[in-house]
């Protein structure tokens, strides 16, 4: 990165208009055809009760889950791990089923809406410790190592999932089921308000962290020969992951594969460069997650798709391809 | 001559196993010395445990004096840098990696690099003569080029001690002599300390001034090439049959293998 990194500014500047065309293609294109008017009460309420929360909610999750994403690829030093490859939402899923099914009277409680996300965070920070214990045990964090124990991680807390739900009375089996497929469907102002706020205080954390990745991405005893207190950056950098990831599965369901997406072509666009590849994933996330948004609830209108189908669809088959053309990617 | 490093009975290893026992020797500040000895003598451990990486199981290292595990680890990387055998091919310009070097430098917080920062990177990239490969990535590059841009990151740290592990095992004779000669004139023009592991006796007899001799976690014998290198020290150490003779033109001891067949 130069000294004054004119090309950072247009890849930011770039960016920032693709999420704000997303915004706006997104807040005009409806079950109803594209059109935008503020004209009568019934047209006002769908764009600004219905589609505004959607779109803000996209921007906040999106960028978030990029941004985890960015977080843990440069922790484990692999482009394949993020929270929903290696289980960590999960945990959270798990979290907030529990949460759910037997704390659901907890709610309705004044300042009740954060107890999800809480309890989705715990899901999540349960899972990064378990996975980084086992990583390390195993010895220097061996990617197959990370993958495959990621993966009986969401064995492991789908197959309780399975367990809860089976105890769980009709009224949260749908809550639960709803929220396994993720959705932006979310009409509590709180919640939307906390996560644009939350969303935009993980990038500025995990921006103060930015260096410490560069030097991380040489390995961790080079990182520390380069003066990196690696133990501290690691602690505060796999808190944020989790608590972003625990906060997005609360609100908007187990939505996978943006943080595996979009950071792996920001890479490509951006560079490797921390300090950029942080803020572009975050817009490229946000921009992504607004549009798979607007398919899923136009594509088979007036009927909706769930939004993780349409991230797990393209996600998935890049996931594939990236590990089939894995040396060219690392 | 003052004692740069020092360490006091150390013991150190990784968990139960310990690689390192009851070491105390003195590193002598403005010179080049050699760690040699048969693999597994140590040689990597002793650097780890000198570069703030493993900590003793006890006794203490000191640099300049201080203790380096009551000085914080950014301050000891002001004052030490590390060469490895290789660098991780992360995809990053070499330009990027140099920058590196100037982490412990970095204000806290501070996201852009500052003017001395660019000034310092191109000063040091051009000394270790990478310019014209700045621009390529770091998995891009020869082993021997990745050696040059470590080395230009390493000064970048601006450092008083500089330890290199095996810098030159998987180089050919170009490269090895290359790095092993922009090592010497750095430590002749700057008075750069430098500590390196070096599996070539042959290279350590010629570029050292001082050599210390390990086997088994202990130190078994230090002093100049000429004192150390000779053939009852290396076939003890090495069990190995050798004859040392002199390189015609720089008169340093030079040891050549008999092969079983001929005995």
């Amino acid at each position: 990165m130069k000294l004054i990194p004119f090309r950072n500014i247009i890849i930011i500047a770039v960016l920032l208009a693709i999420v704000a065309a997303a915004a706006l293609l997104s807040l005009c294109l409806g079950s109803s055809g594209l059109k935008l008017s503020l004209a009568d009460a019934i047209d006002k309420s769908i764009v600004l009760d219905i589609r505004l929360p959607r779109i803000l909610l996209g921007f906040a999750v999106g960028g978030a889950l990029s941004v985890a994403g960015v977080i843990l690829q440069g922790l484990f030093r692999n482009p394949l791990v993020e929270p929903y490859t290696t289980g960590i939402s999960g945990g959270a899923v798990l979290g907030v089923a529990i949460c759910i099914t037997f704390g659901l009277p907890l709610l309705q409680l004044p300042g009740g809406f954060l107890i999800l996300p809480l309890t989705g965070f715990a899901g999540s920070f349960l899972v990064i410790l378990l996975l980084y214990i086992t990583a390390v045990r195993s010895s220097s964090l061996n990617i197959q190592n990370v993958l495959l124990t990621g993966v009986m991680f969401s064995f492991i807390s789908s197959s309780l999932m399975l367990l809860i739900m089976a105890l769980s009375k009709a009224e949260s089996l749908e809550r639960i089921i709803l929220w396994m497929m993720g959705s932006l469907d979310q009409n509590n102002w709180g919640l939307i308000e906390t996560a644009l706020i939350l969303s935009g205080l993980s990038l500025a954390a995990s921006c103060f962290f930015a260096i410490d990745l560069n030097a991380l991405s040489l390995g961790e005893e080079q990182a520390a020969h380069l003066g990196i207190d690696i133990e501290r950056s690691k602690r505060f950098l796999f808190i944020i992951a989790s608590l972003i990831t625990g906060f997005c599965v609360s609100v908007a369901g187990v939505i996978g594969f943006v943080g595996l997406l979009i950071p792996h072509f920001m890479r490509i666009i951006a560079g490797r460069d921390h300090r950029i590849l942080l803020i572009s994933s975050f817009l490229g996330g946000s921009a992504f997650l607004i549009l798979s948004d607007t398919i899923a609830r136009t594509i088979i209108a007036p009927q909706e798709l769930p939004v993780g189908v349409i991230t797990g669809l393209t996600g998935g088959i890049l996931f594939i391809y990236s590990l089939s053309a894995r040396k060219a990617s690392v | 001559m003052n004692a740069l490093i020092e360490l006091k009975d150390v013991t150190a290893g990784y968990g139960k196993d310990f690689h390192l026992r009851g070491i105390n020797i003195k590193v002598r500040e403005h010179g080049i010395t050699g760690l040699i000895g048969p693999n597994g003598s140590g040689k990597t451990t002793m650097l780890k445990t000198i570069g703030r990486i493993l900590k003793p199981e006890s006794g203490n290292v000191y640099l300049e004096g201080s203790d380096i595990w009551k000085m914080g680890i950014r301050e000891f990387s002001k004052k030490a840098a590390v060469i490895s055998q290789y660098i991780e091919a992360v995809s990053i310009p070499v330009f990027d990696y140099v920058m590196m070097g100037r982490i412990p430098y970095r204000r806290e917080f501070q996201l852009f690099d500052s003017a001395e920062d660019m000034k310092k990177t191109e000063h040091y990239i051009g000394q270790t003569g990478i310019d014209p490969i700045k621009n390529k990535r770091l998995d891009s590059i020869s082993g021997g080029e990745a050696q040059m841009a470590q080395f230009a990151r390493a000064l970048n740290q601006e450092p008083v001690l500089l330890l290199m592990d095996e810098p030159t095992s998987h180089l050919d004779i170009k490269h090895q002599s290359g790095i092993l000669d922009l090592t010497k004139k750095y430590n002749r023009e700057t008075g750069l300390t430098i500590i390196m592991a070096i599996h070539d006796l042959n290279l350590a007899a010629e570029y050292c001034d001082e050599l210390i001799l390990m086997k088994n976690g202990t130190v078994r014998y230090s002093g100049i090439p000429s004192e150390i290198l000779n053939y009852r020290t290396i076939e003890e150490i090495y069990e190995t049959v050798v004859i040392v003779e002199k390189n015609p033109v720089s008169h340093k001891p030079h040891v050549f293998l008999v092969p079983g067949d001929l005995l």
